[in-house]
């Protein structure tokens, strides 16, 4: 897989971001779009909210090159796929956060084989979302409950290699939704949770198809320590 | 024996028992003199082949059990025809003497081909063959007395025990059919009074889990000994009323059954205003009530607690089922009776957060 050294804002892909992050909204209904809105406006930096779209047809990815993370939904109206959708834009470099109803794991994995940064179910609500904008925006890893109840249970023939101690924190993560439970069953520190999940999200960038987020992601986690060139 | 054609062998028995006779009939009556003499030979022959392949037919399809009608009516055409064709090449001379073979073992061949049809059928071949027979002797200008009654008598000896035969099977199967129906309905009964008494147990068992713990609280609740301002109290009355909405759920034919009870006291909680997130992961293997029961009982107590959110994950592979719950409230009181059903439950605590888990592993000991 090769690593990109800038991404589709002309930014070093694999340093922080100085200034404020950007989304835009594809989601069929105006209550999502208004939620997402209300949270970016009340994170401490502020996200802004680029665009707001419902129709994902109407969409040149071409238009959103300039946006930092994209909320997608999977679901809508016209019957439309998302997965499609999904696919187009990662093609595209764009950084995409799933946010959908669904909680199928397959549906999860392959999101994430298609390039997502992130899977969240609309029930995981503020927390996982505006975290998980922040780490696409800055292609560290972010992994929520969903996503790791369905890594815990993939059982693909492609699926990356876990430690039985990595299995263990993402299946505690899925029945939690608590780092601090996380923490205190397995007797480890939270920041040691932490690493586990990104650990096995930047395992999960690795196999499968590949694309531009996905080697970004690899990139800053080799930047930081966090995987060495043998993980990969 | 058991099934439905087992209850019949007696009926199979009886049927490769008249192919049996046809064939041996048949065999014995052939006048293998006619071999050297190839006059007719063609002829007997023939015949001797239809009657074997339509014996060897019926036998095949009696062991086979199915049914035939226009197989069977083919078959009757091909013996009559053989046998006919046989007769009126005879000299008049050898007309119901040895030579005139195919109308004795012809009614056991009949009989072997007609086994279960009706016995009017079988009536209507004897009668045409008697009247092919007749007929021969007409054609001969055979009508002495003394020839009428030896023809008489042979036909008589040759017709009324194969016909008997048939009423006698006829007859067999009508009471093997009659038998199994009334087995049939026995089974019926005896299944429905075994549910009957399982459901009744069942009941008992529900209604003693129900009044261990909820008819204490609701008498309290009566004698003013238990305020229902009391947040323990009303805690109690939600765990008791979620606990029973879960037991009333077990008696519901679903595909799912444990999923269907957490359901019911994710309702039960939703209600009160308790925001619940539920995931499974895998399919959960059928497990018996008990085992459900000391599986859900802890976690499900713990969710009725809850304050004002739960998240409810259920995850099964072929060897364990956990079940775990975390909300916002205090733990729930713990199943005492977990150990015996090889269920462990463990409750963890943070600050305002609670997370009980029960997991059962299957073992050699605890069959689901």
């Amino acid at each position: 897989m090769t690593v990109p050294t800038n991404g589709p804002t002309d930014e070093p892909i694999t340093g922080p971001i100085n200034r404020p992050i950007t989304v835009a909204v594809v989601d069929d209904h105006d209550v999502v779009h208004a939620g997402i809105e209300a949270w970016c406006r009340d994170t401490d930096p502020p996200i802004t909210v680029a665009g707001s779209y419902t129709d994902p047809a109407e969409l040149d990815p071409a238009d959103l090159a300039a946006v930092d993370v994209i909320v997608l939904d999977l679901q809508f109206q016209e019957s439309r796929s998302g997965l499609e959708v999904l696919r187009r834009f990662v093609a595209a470099g764009l950084r995409v956060v799933v946010y959908t109803t669904s909680t199928d794991a397959g549906t999860v994995l392959t999101c994430l084989d298609y390039g997502a940064a992130c899977f969240l179910t609309k029930s995981e609500g503020k927390r996982h979302l505006v975290a998980a904008i922040q780490a696409a925006a800055a292609n560290t890893p972010y992994l929520g409950p969903t996503m790791a109840g369905a890594m815990a249970d993939d059982r693909r023939e492609e699926r990356p290699v876990l430690s039985p101690r990595e299995k263990e924190v993402l299946l505690h993560w899925f029945r939690t939704d608590s780092k601090n439970l996380v923490a205190s069953a397995l007797y480890i520190s939270t920041a040691t949770v932490n690493t586990h999940l990104a650990r096995v999200r930047t395992k999960y960038a690795a196999v499968g198809r590949p694309a531009t987020t996905k080697a970004a992601l690899i990139a800053r986690a080799l930047q930081d320590g966090l995987i060495t060139l043998d993980d990969v | 024996m058991t099934g439905e054609r087992g209850h019949r062998w007696y009926l199979t028995a009886f049927g490769i028992g008249v192919c049996l006779v046809a064939v041996v009939n048949t065999v014995s009556t052939f006048p293998f003199a006619v071999v050297g003499n190839p006059a007719g030979l063609a002829l007997n022959l023939l015949c001797l082949a239809v009657y074997l392949a339509a014996t060897g037919a019926s036998a095949l399809r009696i062991v086979r059990g199915t049914q035939w009608r226009l197989l069977a009516a083919a078959w009757i055409v091909a013996i009559l025809t053989a046998s006919a064709l046989l007769r009126s090449a005879l000299p008049p001379d050898q007309i119901a003497s040895i030579p005139d073979w195919s109308p004795g073992p012809l009614g056991f061949v009949a009989l072997a081909v007609l086994l279960g049809q009706r016995v009017i059928f079988m009536v209507g071949v004897q009668v045409t063959d008697v009247l092919i027979g007749f007929a021969c002797l007409l054609a001969a200008g055979l009508l002495d007395i003394e020839t009428l009654i030896r023809f008489g008598s042979n036909a008589v000896g040759i017709s009324v025990f194969q016909i008997a035969g048939a009423l006698f099977y006829r007859q067999l199967e009508r009471v093997a059919t009659a038998a199994e129906r009334d087995q049939r309905i026995m089974q019926e009964l005896d299944a429905r009074d075994a549910t009957a008494t399982q459901l009744a147990a069942d009941r008992a068992q529900r209604s003693g889990a129900i009044e261990s713990t909820i008819v204490p609280l609701l008498r309290a609740i009566a004698d003013g000994s238990a305020d229902p301002q009391d947040p323990l109290v009303r805690t109690a009355a939600r765990v008791e009323s979620a606990r029973m909405r879960r037991l009333f759920a077990e008696i519901d034919a679903v595909d799912d059954p444990m999923l269907h009870e957490v359901r019911a006291s994710i309702h039960a909680v939703e209600r009160l205003g308790v925001a619940v997130v539920l995931e499974s992961r895998g399919r959960v293997p059928a497990l018996r009530v008990p085992l459900r029961r000391a599986l859900l009982e802890t976690p499900m107590s713990t969710l009725a607690s809850a304050t004002s959110s739960a998240r409810v994950v259920i995850i099964a592979d072929d060897g364990s089922v956990s079940v775990s719950v975390v909300t916002d409230g205090p733990p729930g009181p713990v199943q005492p009776d977990g150990a015996r059903w090889h269920v462990k439950t463990s409750t963890t605590t943070a600050p305002e957060v609670t997370w009980t888990q029960s997991t059962w592993t299957r073992s050699e000991e605890a069959h689901p």
